[in-house]
C-alpha cells in the first residue's frame, strides 16, 4: 500500500469529487454518497452545534436528521442541484435544527429566531408526515409475528433483495416465489391492521 | 418501492388504500432511515480509522525527527572513544604498579595499555595531509632548514599540528592562542634525524612512522622493560613524549640523554625547545630558542628564528 493509498483508504469522497457527483448519488440514496455527504458537513455543524450549547451527542444526531429531511427532499424533488455543493444545503438544514433543538432546551432565550424558523417550517412537513407513517409501522411491526415482520422488514426496510435472502438463508423460504408469496400475505395483513389502527384512531 | 397493488385486491376500499399508502410510506421513510444510520455508522468507523492513522503518522515522525535529532546531536559532539576511559583506567593501574599494567608482548596486542590520560586521542591530534600539490617537497631525515641551505623561501608551514594539550571543553582564548602558536612551529620530522634502529627497535620506528604514538608509547614502554636502557631508546621515548603533547617528559627525557652522536645534536636542541614551549616553560625555551636561532650552522636556525617572531621574542 502506498503512502498515499495509506492515507487515503478512508476517504469516502473519493468517488465523489465534483458536486455532481455527490449529487447524483444522494439522488439514487447510495450509502456511500451519504456517507461522504455527512464526513464533508461534520466539521461545520459540529461548530454550528457547539455555538448553540448543545452536545456532540445532539451534534450527531441533528447531523443525521437533517441529513434524511435533506434526503427526502431530494426524493420530492424539492432541491434541485444548481452546481452548488450539497453540503452547503446540508449545513443550513442542520443550522436550523441545533437552532430549534437549542430552543427546546432555553425557549426564553431563542425567542427572537422563532420568525426565523417559521420561515422554513414547511420544509419539515413532509418530513413530519413521513416520520409519523415510520412510527406507525414500526408500532404495527410488532404486532406482526416475528416471521412476517422479518419479511417485510428485509425487503422494505433493509433493502436485500430476493436473491440475497435466499442466498444468504435470512429466511426458511428457499425460493423467490415462496418467498414473494409469504411477503404478500404478511403484507396485506400489515395492511390490515393499519387500516384498524387508523379507523380507530379516527372514531 | 412495490406498488400498492401487489398487495390489494383490485375491489380494495378506499381506507383500505389509505391504509396501504400510509403503510409504504412508512417503510419506504424507515428505509431511508436505515440508509442513514448505516452511513453515520460508516462515517465514525472511518473517522476511527483516519484517527488511527493520523496519530501514527505523527508517532512515527516523532520518532524519525527525534532519531535524526539524536543523530545530529551525536555528530555536533566530539566522540568520546572508548579507549579514552580504557587508558584512564589504565593509567590508575599504573600509578598504583607500574610494571604490572603491562601484559606480555604480543603483536596483536590491542592498544589498550598504559597511556598517558591526559592526551588527546591520535583521532583527534590527526589533522587532514596537505594534498600532494599543496605540499612543499621535504627530503626525508633532513630538518626543513637544511633541505636547501642557499633557499632564501620562506619557510613552510609543518606539516603537523602540535598536538593538542588543553581540556576539550575548557579552552579560552589564552589557550587558543598558545596553540596557534606551537602550531606554526611544529616542525618535527621521523624518522629522527641520525637514528638507526636496530630489529629490537624497529617496530617502534614503524609506529611513528604511522604516527601512531600510542602505539609507539606502548612499545616504547615494552622495550624499556626487556633492555638496558640507550639512549636511542629514550630519544624515541622523548619524541614519543613530545608528540603525545607531554612537554614536561620529552624536555626531561630529552634533558637526560648523555654522549650523543653529533648529528643527533641541532634535531634534539630543537626538540628540547618545542618541548619546553609545550610545557609551557617559556623561560627556559626562549633562552635555548634565542642560541638556536644564533648559531649559523644550527640546522634549525630558520625554525628558531620563526619562534622568536612566533613569541615576539626578537626585538
Amino acid at each position: 500500500m502506498s503512502v498515499r493509498n495509506w492515507f487515503s483508504v478512508g476517504n469516502p469522497c473519493k468517488q465523489f469529487k465534483q458536486h455532481a457527483d455527490l449529487f447524483a448519488g444522494l439522488q439514487a440514496q447510495d450509502e456511500r454518497a451519504i456517507v461522504c455527504l455527512q464526513t464533508k458537513a461534520m466539521p461545520m455543524v459540529m461548530k454550528q452545534v457547539r455555538a448553540f450549547g448543545l452536545s456532540r451527542e445532539q451534534g450527531e444526531e441533528i447531523l443525521n436528521r437533517s441529513t434524511l429531511v435533506f434526503l427526502q427532499k431530494i426524493e420530492i424533488g424539492g432541491y434541485q442541484f444548481q452546481g452548488n455543493a450539497p453540503t452547503s444545503y446540508l449545513t443550513e438544514v442542520a443550522k436550523r435544527m441545533a437552532m430549534a433543538e437549542s430552543r427546546k432546551t432555553s425557549k426564553h432565550q431563542h425567542q427572537a429566531l422563532e420568525d426565523a424558523h417559521i420561515d422554513h417550517m414547511a420544509d419539515y412537513v413532509e418530513n413530519e408526515r413521513k416520520q409519523a407513517a415510520a412510527d406507525m409501522v414500526r408500532r404495527l411491526l410488532g404486532k406482526l409475528n416475528d416471521a412476517c415482520a422479518q419479511v417485510i422488514k428485509l425487503h422494505h426496510i433493509d433493502g436485500y433483495s430476493d436473491d440475497e435472502v435466499i442466498k444468504n438463508k435470512m429466511t426458511p423460504y428457499s425460493t423467490k416465489n415462496s418467498l414473494k408469496m409469504k411477503r404478500s400475505g404478511c403484507m396485506k395483513k400489515l395492511i390490515k391492521i393499519a387500516q384498524e389502527w387508523q379507523t380507530s384512531t379516527t372514531t | 418501492m412495490a406498488n400498492i397493488d401487489d398487495y390489494l385486491a383490485e375491489n380494495a376500499s378506499a381506507e383500505e388504500r389509505s391504509a396501504a399508502e400510509q403503510v409504504l410510506l412508512g417503510l419506504d421513510s424507515l428505509k431511508l432511515q436505515q440508509k442513514v444510520k448505516r452511513a453515520a455508522a460508516e462515517r465514525v468507523r472511518l473517522q476511527n480509522i483516519a484517527r488511527r492513522r493520523m496519530a501514527g503518522a505523527i508517532i512515527l515522525l516523532a520518532i524519525l525527527f527525534g532519531g535524526a535529532a539524536l543523530y545530529w546531536r551525536s555528530l555536533q559532539m566530539e566522540p568520546a572513544p572508548a579507549q579514552e576511559s580504557e587508558r584512564t583506567e589504565s593509567l590508575t593501574n599504573e600509578t598504583d604498579d607500574p610494571s604490572s599494567a603491562l601484559p606480555p608482548e604480543t603483536e596483536s596486542t590491542p592498544v589498550e595499555e598504559t597511556v598517558p590520560a591526559t592526551h588527546p586521542t591520535e583521532e583527534e591530534r590527526r589533522r587532514p595531509e596537505p594534498t600532494e600539490e599543496t605540499r612543499p617537497p621535504v627530503p626525508e631525515n633532513i630538518p626543513i632548514a637544511q633541505s636547501d641551505p642557499q633557499e632564501l623561501a620562506p619557510l613552510p608551514d609543518p606539516l603537523h599540528d602540535a598536538p593538542n594539550t588543553f581540556l576539550r571543553g575548557q579552552t579560552n582564548t589564552t589557550d587558543s592562542v598558545a596553540q596557534a602558536r606551537l602550531n606554526a612551529l611544529w616542525y618535527t620530522n621521523y624518522p629522527l634525524a641520525g637514528l638507526a634502529l636496530g630489529d629490537n627497535l624497529s617496530n617502534i620506528g614503524e609506529a611513528l612512522q604511522e604516527r601512531n604514538f600510542t602505539q609507539a608509547f606502548i612499545r616504547v614502554q615494552r622495550a624499556e622493560r626487556r633492555q638496558e636502557p640507550s639512549d636511542t631508546l629514550a630519544y624515541l621515548k622523548a619524541y614519543t613524549f613530545l608528540e603525545m603533547g607531554q612537554g614536561d617528559e620529552a624536555a626531561r627525557t630529552l634533558a637526560e640523554l648523555a654522549n650523543i652522536p653529533e648529528d643527533w645534536q641541532d634535531q634534539r636542541d630543537w626538540y628540547q625547545a618545542l618541548a619546553l614551549l609545550l610545557a609551557g616553560d617559556l623561560d627556559a625555551a626562549q633562552v635555548l630558542v634565542a642560541q638556536i636561532a644564533q648559531e649559523e650552522e644550527h640546522a634549525y636556525q630558520r625554525e628558531a628564528q620563526k619562534a622568536l617572531e612566533v613569541y615576539g621574542w626578537g626585538g
